[in-house]
């Protein structure tokens, strides 16, 4: 401001230059006064803290020395005062951009700086770039719990303040050692027992309480990540055992998985749909849609789309155009009683992407399944009440990824299902309730599908 | 022209000298008045609302936030708050302590609809076993929800912050206890549109004999545009009252008076930009579709017998399992959410009706074949995997028995109580044969995996694709969302 007010068009500042000084110098005094209240609970590294309090120390003196210069230079501007301001000024900065730094250093880690540094610009300063996301785990079986598991969560989501130049609470996770000697209260976790030990009770109260950790505001463990802790807790701790070395029931082994294939335990279904699609072209949905056709995305963060027909719709020529505009995005499909054909199905074997298809209550037959051979994708179709018999069945037992089969009131009997479901196990046909009345009140409605 | 500009002037400064300060206060009654009404009318809300040129369109075309699991919901609410100690929270610890007074530990500090002084405790007044593969602890008043266990998620540690039904009707409706917010069925209309252009996206069932105590509100539309709040049908005499046409008025007639009353309010629309007129252009158009659409989907005649045998059906009565199969139809036909409210659950024991070894049974029976009934009927038609149902009243009840005006009763009931109470999901995305969530050993607190209304309104716009964080409606001056300043997803019971 003082420099910016000695040019002609930006003088209207002068007049505040000397007020913001003294506002500058007081708030100063008033941060250092609670700076050094805050450095008396011992929570931070001494080296940073040291730099830390006596540039913040200086910074008060300078500001002081600054404003009291000015004040002089106004009643009696000569060239030794000008001189003088100038060089404090200047200090004063200097000291406020030490103290700046280094207090960001303390409250988010020494390299706060450069850690969400796009990758390219890290190249041009010279820092080392590192992958994106957790790093994976190649053999399962022979990785170190801690190490390997434990250690990357704590280094993720506790060591920003329990580190060796922070320790908050008195506690440290950084190593090994200080993990094990504890914080304030004592030792944070109990071998053997998650539920009694603190870190665990900690994470498990509720986010407005006090003393839940991660603190609020901060990014919080996942329930996987809770999971692994307790686990590694509950198995005794270990600092140097290896996941094959320690006993782990189902829910435990579905998520140590993922960390060597975050998509371990996807269906490649729902691989697909979180990969995402090529963009579509906006004008002709809009023309669509103009139309008084439902084409709507399926949400607003990928490309996919759903489409719905009515009854008023020329289902089988629509579905044609259709799959020549958006063969890659349509991946819900619904024309449930409407005037769907064999011939409208020809079109949609095409949507290679489609995931559900809801064709009930329309006259396709037999024949028209035979379109529908190459959807690889296809997880739900449903065909109740239209003219399928078993025969059609034969045509959809090489879909990879069918699970869900709705043939409730067609010509498919019980025992062709049956067989069908032998042969493509993963498939589960419903044919429907068979209904008994008991009493008035009671009636018994039982699955004529048979079970795999 | 400027001797024409000379005339004006003049005039009105002959007039300004003629006015007297009675002409002032003369006008006053009108003109003042009329401007105090229209701010009590809200005219001021232009500034506010971002008007929707073509609202029909912008409902048809309003996309989630993420890939949705559930596309429609049927919210089936039990209206006085079952007992969670006689069908879902088995309590073997309970019955122990049957008879006996209850501990100073849990009453200190607490507030109760009716208990006075020390309550003695009550037993479960019904026997429980493991239904289904997945062994789900159900009680014996729900012999036909025995069968579908392994479809559900039942989540045994809800709880709320209101222990007096119209409020935490509306705190579990509408995210707050108090009125004037827009209810779960008209956020998500607003968020996700409808998928009928004939039939509102947000329709209401009500049985039992009675609205819930909270009224209307628990389906109004607070401050959203009123085109969506509930639409409630009925499944005695007329389904929509005042929809058909008056006697001696046909549909011809009809059509060309509200094409004329369109046009009106369009021109009024352009006139003031107020988008309460767009919606009500909306409803008229609605209303008159409405005409053939609702009777028929209304008319349950149609059904096969056995389905009526399912569910437990009579045509032309006001019953549960009525709504229950007309709400499968309407989500068949594309309505977004139905809301069913089943008036009767408030079993005080202060009459044989409201008593839980005597009372309960009797109304769990309809209820229970007629919820089953509804899961399997969507199941079949392939419409549970994306229509989600959720089942629940408005709190839980007291492990001890009522003691209501500091006497005991001849019949056994329980008192409001807001710490522990269940809700059970199917379909929509949730596992299937799932409890989630711990009571302690008498059912009076969840000790493990609460989950607060809150949490179950973030849960279910979650399987709908929106992010309760963001999805929000500026009103009064800020942002409002349906959880308030709270909820967390309950990501565990997601399958």
């Amino acid at each position: 401001m003082e420099l910016l007010s000695r040019k002609d068009q930006f003088s209207y500042l002068k007049p505040a230059v000397g007020f913001v000084l003294a506002l500058g110098a007081l708030s100063a005094l008033l941060t250092a006064i609670l700076g050094l209240m805050l450095a008396q609970a011992g929570d931070y590294g001494e080296d940073l803290l040291f730099i830390h309090k006596w540039a913040g120390i200086l910074l008060v003196l300078f500001a002081f020395g600054t404003w009291w210069l000015h004040f002089q230079r106004e009643r009696k501007p000569t060239l030794q005062i000008k001189r003088a301001y100038l060089g404090t000024l200047s200090l004063m900065m200097l000291f406020l951009a030490g103290a700046g730094h280094y207090g960001g250093s303390l409250t988010h880690g020494s390299t706060y700086l450069t850690q969400y540094m796009p990758d390219t610009m890290k190249k041009l300063a010279g820092i080392p770039v590192q992958a994106k996301g957790p790093k994976l785990i190649e053999n399962l079986d022979e990785a170190v719990v801690y190490v390997d598991i434990i250690h990357p969560i704590m280094e993720q989501r506790c060591n920003s303040c329990h580190n060796s130049s922070k320790k908050k609470g008195d506690l440290q996770m950084h190593t090994q050692e200080v993990l094990m000697k504890g914080g304030e209260n004592g030792a944070i976790f109990e071998a053997g027992s998650a539920a009694e030990s603190e870190m665990i009770r900690r994470v498990h109260l509720e986010d407005n309480h006090d003393d839940h950790m991660p603190p609020k505001g901060k990014s919080q463990l996942t329930d996987d990540q809770v999971l692994l802790l307790e686990w590694w807790i509950n198995e005794g701790a270990s600092f140097d055992k290896k996941v094959a070395e320690l006993q782990a029931d189902d829910e435990v082994k579905t998520v140590l998985l993922t960390l060597s294939d975050p998509n371990a335990n996807k269906t490649a279904v729902e691989i697909l749909l979180a990969e995402g699609t090529t963009p579509f072209d906006e004008e002709k949905l809009n023309a669509y849609v103009n139309e008084g056709i439902a084409v709507k995305r399926l949400s607003n963060e990928d490309n996919w789309l759903q489409v719905t027909l009515y009854r008023k719709d020329s289902v089988d020529a629509l579905l044609g155009r259709l799959a020549i505009d958006f063969p890659d995005q349509i991946t819900w499909l619904d024309v449930k009683d409407t005037q769907l054909t064999d011939e409208g199905l020809v079109a949609v074997g095409k949507l290679k992407s489609l995931t559900r298809l809801r064709a009930e209550k329309t006259t396709v037959t037999d024949a028209g399944l035979t379109h529908l051979a190459g959807l690889n994708f296809l997880e739900s179709l449903n065909l109740y009440g239209t003219k399928i018999t078993d025969t059609g069945l034969e045509h959809l037992s090489k879909l990879p990824n069918l699970r869900r089969l709705y043939a409730w009131g067609t010509q498919v009997s019980k025992e062709g299902a049956t067989k069908f479901m032998e042969e493509a196990s993963l498939i589960e046909v419903n044919l429907g309730y068979e209904v008994n009345m008991i009493d008035s009140l009671t009636v018994e409605v039982k699955p004529i599908a048979v079970s795999n | 022209m400027s001797r024409r500009i000379d005339l004006t002037n003049e005039y009105q400064y002959r007039e300004m000298q003629s006015r007297t300060r009675r002409h002032f206060i003369k006008q006053c009654t009108t003109g003042l008045g009329s401007i105090a009404l229209g701010g009590l009318l809200g005219c001021d809300r232009n500034a506010t609302v971002k008007p929707e040129p073509d609202l029909e369109s912008y409902i048809r075309q309003q996309v989630p936030h993420f890939a949705p699991s559930a596309k429609r919901i049927i919210y089936l609410h039990m209206a006085g708050a079952p007992s969670q100690l006689e069908l879902f929270d088995y309590k073997p610890e309970l019955a122990k302590l049957d008879g006996k007074d209850c501990p100073q530990s849990l009453l200190e500090g607490k507030k109760f609809a009716f208990i006075q002084g020390v309550p003695k405790m009550l037993g479960p007044q019904a026997a429980f076993s493991p239904r289904g593969n997945s062994g789900m602890v159900v009680s014996d008043n729900l012999p036909h929800f025995s069968s579908v266990v392994d479809d559900v998620t039942l989540i045994k540690t809800m709880h709320t912050d209101q222990f007096n039904h119209a409020p935490a009707q509306l705190l579990l409706q509408t995210g707050s206890p108090r009125l004037g917010r827009p209810s779960m069925g008209s956020w998500v209309t607003y968020g996700l549109g409808s998928e009928n252009e004939d039939l509102p996206g947000f329709m209401v069932l009500v049985s039992g004999g009675n609205t819930p105590d909270a009224g209307k509100s628990v389906w109004g539309s607070g401050f959203l545009p009123s085109v969506y709040q509930g639409v409630q049908c009925r499944s005695e005499g007329d389904p929509v009252l005042f929809v058909s046409n008056p006697s001696g008025i046909d549909g011809g007639l009809r059509k060309q008076t509200i094409d004329a009353i369109n046009h009106i309010n369009e021109n009024e629309y352009k006139e003031f930009g107020d988008p309460e007129t767009l919606t009500r252009i909306s409803q008229y158009e609605m209303a008159y579709r409405m005409q053939t659409s609702v009777p028929e989907v209304m008319d349950i005649n149609d059904e096969p017998d056995y389905i009526h045998e399912m569910y437990g059906t009579e045509p032309g009565k006001t019953s549960f399992a009525n709504n229950c199969l007309l709400a499968r139809r309407l989500v068949e036909k594309g309505v977004r959410f139905v809301q069913l409210f089943d008036w009767g659950w408030d079993m005080h024991g202060v009459a044989e009706r409201e008593s839980l070894d005597n009372g309960l049974p009797i109304k769990c029976k309809p209820v229970d074949k007629a919820m089953t009934a509804l899961i399997k009927d969507l199941k079949q038609r392939g419409l549970l995997d994306d229509t989600l149902v959720v089942w629940g009243g408005e709190f839980g009840r007291t492990p001890m028995q009522e003691n209501r005006g500091g006497k005991e009763w001849p019949y056994k009931g329980r008192d409001h109580h807001t710490e522990a109470f269940p809700v059970w999901m199917a379909g929509g995305g949730v596992k299937g044969g799932f409890t989630f969530g711990e009571t302690d050993e008498i059912g009076y607190y969840g000790i493990q995996d609460k989950v607060h209304v809150h949490d179950l309104q973030a849960t279910i716009l979650h399987l709908m694709g929106m992010d309760h964080e963001k999805f929000t409606y500026f009103a009064q001056g800020r942002d409002f969302r349906l959880t308030d300043v709270s909820g967390k997803v309950v990501s565990k019971i997601i399958a």
